[in-house]
């Protein structure tokens, strides 16, 4: 049985639509399909953000989300997996990196989700810099 | 005395060592010095930049080398700070 049809991830500079990535999710074998959208929010380390600026090493960046993606799906026996993360300036409320997948039964879809956004914010060639409110900025620290 | 061999080292630099280094330079380096290697030499070069040299990869387009790697035969190297994003 092919356990998966395709799998998505990639370094994007426009803005993420959630709602079409998840229409891609439409395998009637799945049970369970979790979504998680790391957001821009407003308040950082007791600052008030202006926006942020993700960089990214686009060749590797890929390659290794691509990798982590095809370990999950091996790993967590998925359907299918997506995962595209943002670069350039967010504005408060976008959508920084969404990760979806999508199994039989909840716990490996879960599990998977968690598992590739983890490493993709450990590992992935990215980085984030924090604008505050007053002009000045700070490069992110991994969380 | 002898002529130590040194080859042209293209290297790109990202996020914050971009705030004390430049983003694209070329440097003379021994030949056959590992990643470690040049990492001390770009950190005695910018000491401002040491803390985060300290914790940064060297990588090409496809992957990132340990730090025993040699650099032997390498025209270009991306040096990449501790990851930050999601």
């Amino acid at each position: 049985m092919k356990l998966f049809n395709r799998l998505y991830m990639m370094i994007i500079a426009e803005p993420i639509d959630i709602g079409s990535c998840l229409q891609r999710f439409a395998d009637p074998r799945t049970g369970a399909c979790v979504w998680f959208a790391g957001m821009v929010r407003n308040i950082s380390h007791q600052q008030n953000v202006a926006y942020l600026e993700y960089e990214a090493f686009v060749p590797l960046a890929n390659t290794m989300i691509s990798d982590i993606v095809a370990q999950a799906v091996k790993q967590f026996n998925l359907l299918d997996a997506l995962c595209l993360h943002r670069t350039g300036r967010l504005a408060i409320g976008e959508t920084a990196v969404l990760v979806v997948t999508a199994s039989m039964h909840r716990k490996e879809a879960y599990a998977a989700n968690q598992y590739i956004i983890d490493r993709v914010k450990h590992e992935a060639p990215v980085w984030k810099k924090e604008y505050w409110a007053d002009g000045s900025y700070t490069w992110g620290h991994c969380s | 005395m002898t002529d130590m061999k040194t080859q042209l080292l293209h290297i790109a630099v990202f996020a914050q060592l971009k705030d004390c280094l430049p983003e694209r330079f070329s440097k003379e380096i021994p030949e056959n010095i590992s990643c470690a290697g040049l990492l001390e030499m770009l950190m005695a070069e910018y000491p401002d930049a040491a803390p985060v040299l300290k914790l940064s990869r060297i990588a090409s387009e496809q992957e990132i080398f340990n730090n025993g790697h040699l650099l032997s035969g390498v025209d270009k190297v991306f040096v990449l700070p501790p990851s930050s994003g999601g």
